[in-house]
């Protein structure tokens, strides 16, 4: 069977070990990039307003309209994007696996009204709403972590359910439930832990996306605040003045489409190696 | 012996990142009109074998060494031979039936579709024709309603039989029969043991591999006994069961429960799971004082008990008491009834009707703490040890979890107190930090009896707690249940489609039928003069061990 993995390498031509190598790269230049640099990501160079990328002037990928230094924007905006997007991931990680095991260990008609509940938030115009309350109650941190994990743990906790129902007939679960242990503490000390493998794999998988949901919301307006923008503010900046400085649109737009597409490559096949199920010729 | 059908010489296999081969230089061959029985406990390379001949080895394994079909050479690397041998010249049968059927196709589908693949030239009409043909060779009676119906909604021989229908769609010259009886209760095992019998008799090489010595042994012409991917002695099956030569076989055939015999302890075979001295469950033991004197009141009282899943009757109006030092065997057939009640008694499954009694306590109306407490007071084994224990955690954690749900004691006094159970159920404290995939399967189910000891419940119910292990490991545990019996007067339920096991370990039997209660006594009486059909049909179906001439 030609697997999600298979296909996608064959798409980008990248193979895992380089996905996760570039993005091991990506991530050590949001981090240490910006101190590297002689621009600051918010400092203006009057004199080199709006110049193409070159060496000469010192902008290796040039300025925008006010003579930002595009490079150290970009790397900047990058520690944001990365970091929202790992934390939310998290957030998002917790909450699926918790919902997942609790729904799936319970069973009966709890699980059924869990379930119910997952469909109709996954069959919310999720972002629609997001963006309506973070315009009704302004920006803030909290809240869009919130935003982020909300728009993608429901996949996670649909396949926590499954792996915890299978759990609720296991042998050593019933026989914890013989013994009079609680619901709570079957879920907490059998059920969770022989969930975590596959939360590992799928945080992977998660992190891409919530970069994207960031990215998103920046690109909205509606994302962490000014002046220390994602790479969706980015974007927006660039789509500004895309007709006179191109290169302003493609930095960020490149950085974000090689990060999401080596995140998904590396943790699709970490995802393999993990599940023996998958990795079968 | 006629000119040998299939020839294996000198195979050699080695899974990739194994340190000992799992079969070692392996030779043997079988005849048309022949059934060749490879048996052997777990980890004797048996499956390697039979999986070997059909070309199923993972990818990455070693395999030297040859397989020959009427002095033809099999190449195992070479895939397009290899498509030609499977199923055309060799059939194979897995234990698992069900897992070996495509769950969401009818059987007649499946088996018309391999009819085709073999002679592409039939219509139709004559494939129906072949498939109904392998259906009555089978014995799948009733063969028009069978074929119709998916793998899930026949029984487990019914599965069976279709499984094996399906190895012969391809009209092979050797059928591989990898454990095929060892999934069923003594009749249906009885039924499918002769098949295998009636499918050589009609000119097939059958090789059947089993860890049943005296099922096998009741249908083999000759016997290869494996110890650790080598050959320990081969020859006719009726002179190696009754002289065995190996002291291997012979200690493998001792440590075997009998239904004609009752010793005191069962002789553990070999090297024994359990590291402490093999023997010194045979000492005689004497009785803590603290057991009351016979008549006592009963320890576990269950009084017109009855189950449903949801409509059907799963239990119906179940009595009987069980005491303090008493094993009290339940036996019946797949279906009868026998896993429910194990799990109703810890009310895992609802009661339909009827009360059950822990030292007098009502268990049904039980609620909130009481019900933990009471569930305390019972402690459950079950058949599969590897499934019973939480992959995670090491040995002396699982036993120790009663005791943290109780709350007793702090972390060092249940270390130690798991320490205790450990020995009592003859394990080293070495295996207190071990995980489960880190001991055998006799070791893992005394690690389970040892949870289910832990605190100290009066009644241990055992749901096919021995039907998994090899005969030794399983003389081993039967052995400890006994001791525990003896000395702590503990009172076990034991559940169990194995008489021979029942008849070892059992003070008194229930035979359960269709979810009631068709006959019960003590052991000796009701497994020698059975008065009921259903006791009658177990009975007959239970092979006995073939006798020195």
């Amino acid at each position: 069977m030609v697997g999600a993995l298979e296909w996608r390498t064959r798409l980008a031509g990248l193979p895992a070990p380089v996905a996760l190598a570039l993005l091991g790269l990506l991530v050590l230049l949001a981090a240490i990039g910006p101190w590297l640099l002689p621009f600051g990501p918010e400092q203006p160079d009057w004199a080199n307003a709006s110049v193409a990328p070159g060496i000469a002037h010192g902008h290796l990928l040039g300025t925008d309209a006010i003579g930002r230094d595009v490079l150290a924007r970009t790397l900047a905006a990058g520690r944001v994007s990365l970091l929202v997007g790992l934390v939310a991931a998290l957030g998002a990680l917790v909450i699926g696996l918790a919902y997942g095991a609790a729904a799936g260990y319970l069973g009966g008609r709890i699980e059924r009204a869990m379930i119910a509940a997952l469909d109709v938030f996954a069959a919310l115009p999720f972002l629609l709403i997001v963006v309506l309350l973070l315009t009704l109650f302004g920006r803030s941190l909290p809240l869009l972590l919130a935003a982020i994990a909300g728009a993608v743990w429901t996949d996670l906790a649909r396949v926590a359910r499954a792996e915890a129902a299978r759990l609720r007939r296991a042998p050593f679960v019933l026989a914890a439930v013989a013994v009079g242990a609680s619901p709570a503490r079957i879920i907490a000390t059998h059920v969770i832990p022989q969930l975590l493998p596959l939360g590992a794999v799928y945080l992977g998988l998660l992190v891409p996306h919530a970069i994207l949901v960031e990215s998103f919301l920046g690109f909205l307006g509606l994302s962490v605040d000014e002046p220390s923008t994602g790479w969706g503010g980015l974007l927006a900046e660039g789509v500004q003045e895309m007709l006179d400085a191109p290169w302003v649109l493609v930095a960020p737009a490149a950085m974000l489409v090689a990060t999401l597409l080596a995140a998904t490559v590396a943790s699709d096949a970490l995802r393999d190696r993990v599940d023996p199920r998958r990795s079968a010729a | 012996m006629s000119a040998p059908v299939l020839e294996i010489d000198d195979l050699r296999v080695r899974y990739a990142g194994a340190g000992r081969p799992a079969l070692d230089g392996l030779s043997l061959a079988v005849a048309a009109g022949e059934v060749l029985a490879v048996v052997g406990e777990s980890g004797s390379g048996k499956s390697t074998l039979a999986l070997a001949i059909l070309g199923l080895l993972p990818a990455g394994t070693d395999v030297a060494g040859g397989v020959r079909l009427k002095g033809e050479a099999v190449w195992a690397g070479d895939r397009q031979a290899l498509g030609r041998w499977r199923g055309r010249r060799v059939g194979i049968a897995f234990q698992d039936a069900l897992a070996s059927l495509h769950p969401l196709r009818t059987v007649g589908d499946q088996l018309d579709e391999l009819v085709a693949r073999r002679d592409p030239d039939l219509d139709r009409n004559r494939r129906r024709e072949r498939v109904l043909a392998l259906a009555a060779e089978v014995g799948l009676d009733d063969p028009g309603t069978l074929l119709a119906r998916h793998p899930h909604r026949l029984s487990g021989g019914q599965r069976q039989r279709a499984g094996i229908a399906l190895a012969l769609a391809g009209r092979p010259e050797v059928l591989v029969a990898d454990e095929v009886t060892s999934a069923l209760d003594p009749p249906r095992a009885a039924a499918i043991a002769a098949l295998l019998r009636r499918l050589a008799d009609a000119g097939l090489a059958v090789i059947a591999v089993a860890h049943d010595l005296d099922r096998i042994g009741t249908i083999a012409d000759r016997l290869v006994v494996l110890r650790r991917g080598a050959m320990v002695e081969a020859g006719r099956a009726r002179d190696l069961l009754s002289r065995p030569r190996s002291p291997y076989l012979r200690n493998l055939l001792a440590s075997r429960p009998r239904l004609d015999a009752n010793p005191p302890r069962l002789p553990v075979a070999g090297p024994d799971d359990a590291p402490i001295a093999p023997s010194a469950p045979v000492a005689p033991v004497a009785p803590v004082a603290t057991i009351p004197e016979r008549p006592r009141a009963p320890v576990l009282s269950v009084g017109g008990l009855s189950v449903r899943h949801g409509r059907v009757a799963a239990l119906t109006r179940i009595t009987f008491d069980l005491s303090a030092g008493e094993v009290l065997g339940v036996v019946g057939p797949s279906g009868c009834g026998k896993s429910t009640l194990a799990r109703a008694l810890l009310r895992l499954d609802r009661a339909h009707d009827g009360a059950i009694a822990v030292e007098g306590r009502d268990l049904l109306t039980a609620s909130g703490a009481a019900l933990a407490d009471l569930r305390r007071r019972i402690g459950l084994v079950f058949q599969d040890p590897a499934a019973s224990l939480d992959p995670r955690l090491p040995a002396w954690r699982s036993i120790a979890e009663p005791l943290v749900v109780a709350a007793v004691g702090d972390v060092a006094g249940r270390r130690r107190r798991a320490l205790e159970l450990l020995r009592e159920v003859g394990l080293a404290p070495e295996h207190a930090d071990r995980r489960p995939h880190a001991l055998s399967g006799g070791q893992q189910q005394r690690v389970a009896i040892a949870r289910a000891l832990a605190l100290s419940p009066p009644i241990l119910v055992c749901d096919e707690a021995v039907s998994a292990l090899d005969v030794g490991v399983q003389a081993g545990i039967l052995n400890l249940l006994r001791d525990q019996c003896e000395r702590r007067g503990l009172a076990v339920l034991f559940i169990s489609h194995d008489l021979a096991a029942v008849r070892f370990v059992a003070d008194r039997v229930l035979v359960l039928d269709a979810g009631r209660i068709v006959e019960s006594g003590p052991v000796a009486e009701v497994l020698s003069h059975p008065s009921h059909p259903a006791s009658r049909s177990l009975l007959a179906a239970t092979p006995r061990p073939i006798e020195a001439a």
